[in-house]
């Protein structure tokens, strides 16, 4: 199914973000542009700036200069229920202090959509959510004795549900996910990357966190590689991730081959 | 623990009928018992529907004493059970109640204040803004030591558990101490007011201060469960709330005003009573799901019954005197409060519940 570009209007731009905490600068002059239908995949070493840009990007946090754009609106002038429906954040592993049953977490994502009850059409969004990561037999589970990862496909199912389209609803829809396949098991890392990249073709922007260089030369269509609170290279995995661009980041001496049956590049160290 | 498979509806039928059960109950034993037929009878009579005769004494102390108490008991206890969903949800912390983050203690200062000093403003006590004085003063200081107390605690940028505890430690310290030195310096009977009501008592109860407690719980319940869904969000943590629509600032303000009223006019009112908040949504909890919605709901429904069951044990016991109902909350929930911070200690080492 080929994507729907709403062209200009529906971009996800972000223009000179800075950010310092005390005399420490965490993201030093960031622009950016994020079009739907592109899957983004942002990669680099621990205390890059991935998390904080993506903190900048959703409004967690508030740059000291810049300004990021949803469409033609600054992040800043959406009311935050508006933005509610058009845009998830999966933050890292969450820990809850009291204990809910599946259900109740990925009701949540629907939260932005009833008042005080959830439709049947909610109830039916969430249920196929979580069948979407392959939860629906935990459905009446309490949370707190899942597993790492099955927690974290709950999350998943959660934030899905919260972008999932009211009939009628083409506007464009913007997705971030940190570090959404850490606890899972190889199966399901494939399985996740394999629906969210099918999820940017319905006019979506995403943006996603990953580790995995060999996930991002085979999901993304865009990289974007930083160091040291600044991108240092965005494009076109193949492009972006070169011998020289990881060895200058990771300080480790990558090796390329091909994969046998794809012709795709793999790394191995 | 096992969890219910009760649907929440069923639980709001069941907790609904022990409410009743207990109302009619505590209706009808006291220092002096009466019989369904005689509270037939007056109930009959009082909304004139017959006039047959009853034994005046009788029909006085149920309909101008008994009636206003245990009602005024069972709105009490479903502010305070409340109250202490939205606390603990405000702190992500189950271990919270009114009495452990200052806002009974502050609610019970400014009261003594009213008793004490309130005799030497004349107006106070002669029409009717003296009966709304005591409410409002008890208002503005339970409002200022649970702020202080949330200041404190969340300083970091997320609430501190120990933190959270010292300052309640030190503002009810501050509270009682201000407290005690009213009653120090109060005369005879108004000291003897003050100490008996800082342990609770419904022994005061009447319809006035039924329909002031009333409208403001019932109305703040219905608020309650406004917040229930952003409440729930919050156990996922402060981004994610904002993530999905909420003001977070807005919600802090605004859920803690609303918790300070629920306990403020009660406390006003009856004095201070621990522990209900505390247990009352715990129960709830361990047996069905920490779901705000439910417990706010179930909550009402249970706070009030325990409450009225607490207040006729406290009437019975040594009648024709009683105990304060305070004391009665307090030998209940003490123990309960021990068994839940063991329970915690064994089996949320790992973090979560002290997050």
């Amino acid at each position: 199914m080929p994507g729907r570009f709403n062209g200009e209007g529906s971009m996800l731009r972000a223009e000179h973000l800075s950010f310092r905490i005390g005399p420490k600068t965490l993201i030093d002059d960031v622009s950016l542009t994020l079009a739907p239908g592109e899957f983004t995949m942002v990669l680099g070493p621990n205390g890059a700036g991935k998390s904080t840009l993506l903190k900048l990007l959703t409004g967690t946090e508030t740059p000291q200069t810049g300004q990021v754009w949803y469409g033609d609106q600054p992040l800043s002038a959406i009311p935050l229920p508006t933005l509610a429906r058009q845009k998830a954040v999966l933050s890292q592993l969450l820990s809850l202090p009291f204990d809910l049953n599946v259900t109740d977490v990925v009701m949540m994502g629907r939260y932005p959509y009833f008042d005080l009850n959830p439709t049947p059409l909610d109830k039916q969004i969430a249920d196929d959510c979580l069948d979407s990561v392959g939860m629906l037999p935990f459905r009446d589970r309490a949370f707190a004795s899942l597993s790492g990862g099955e927690k974290q496909k709950v999350h998943l199912a959660r934030v899905l549900a919260q972008l999932h389209r009211q009939p009628g609803d083409d506007s464009t829809k913007y997705l971030f996910l940190d570090e959404p396949i850490s606890a899972l098991d190889i199966h399901y890392q494939h399985q996740i990357l394999g629906l969210v990249s099918e999820l940017a073709t319905h006019n979506m922007v995403i943006f996603v966190i990953v580790h995995d260089i060999n996930l991002a030369l085979q999901y993304a269509r865009t990289v974007i590689l930083m160091d040291e609170g600044r991108i240092v290279g965005m494009g076109h995995p193949d492009a972006v991730l070169t011998e020289s661009a990881i060895e200058t980041v990771f300080q480790l001496k990558p090796y390329f081959m091909t994969h046998p049956e794809t012709g795709r590049r793999v790394m191995i160290v | 623990m096992k969890r219910s498979s009760l649907t929440p509806g069923n639980w709001y039928g069941l907790l609904a009928l022990l409410l009743l059960i207990c109302i009619i109950a505590a209706l009808r034993i006291g220092a002096v018992d009466l019989t369904f037929a005689d509270i037939g009878q007056i109930l009959l009579n009082g909304i004139g529907l017959s006039d047959n005769l009853v034994d005046p004494v009788s029909q006085g102390l149920f309909l101008q004493i008994r009636l206003p108490r245990v009602l005024l008991c069972a709105t009490v206890g479903a502010g305070l059970s409340v109250s202490g969903v939205l606390m603990q949800a405000l702190f992500r912390n189950p271990i919270v109640e009114p009495g452990l983050v200052g806002t009974s203690a502050g609610a019970a200062f400014g009261a003594a204040l009213v008793f004490v000093l309130g005799k030497n403003i004349n107006w106070a006590f002669t029409d009717a803004l003296g009966l709304f004085l005591l409410p409002c003063v008890a208002f503005v200081f339970a409002f200022g030591a649970t702020l202080l107390v949330y200041r404190i605690a969340s300083m970091s940028g997320k609430v501190n558990v120990a933190t959270m505890i010292l300052a309640g430690i030190a503002i009810n310290a501050l509270a009682t101490g201000g407290t005690g030195f009213l009653s120090y310096i109060a005369r005879d009977p108004q000291a003897r007011s003050i100490t008996f009501w800082n342990l609770g008592t419904f022994s005061g109860a009447d319809w006035t201060q039924f329909w002031l407690v009333l409208p403001v719980t019932a109305g703040g319940i219905l608020l309650a469960l406004r917040f229930t869904k952003a409440l729930n969000v919050l156990i996922l943590g402060e981004d994610e709330v904002r993530h999905l629509g909420y003001n977070i600032d807005r919600l802090k303000i605004q859920v803690l005003l609303l918790n300070t009223l629920l306990v403020a006019v009660g406390t006003a009112m009856v004095g201070v009573i621990s522990f209900v908040g505390l247990v009352v949504p715990h129960l709830l909890r361990l047996s069905k799901t920490s779901d705000n919605r439910f417990l706010v709901i179930a909550s009402a429904l249970l706070g009030g019954s325990l409450l009225t069951l607490a207040d006729t044990v406290a009437r019975r016991l040594v009648a024709p005197a009683e105990f304060p109902i305070g004391v009665i909350t307090a030998f209940v929930g003490a123990p309960v409060f021990i068994w839940l911070l063991v329970r915690n200690a064994r089996s949320f080492q790992r973090g979560g519940f002290y997050a």
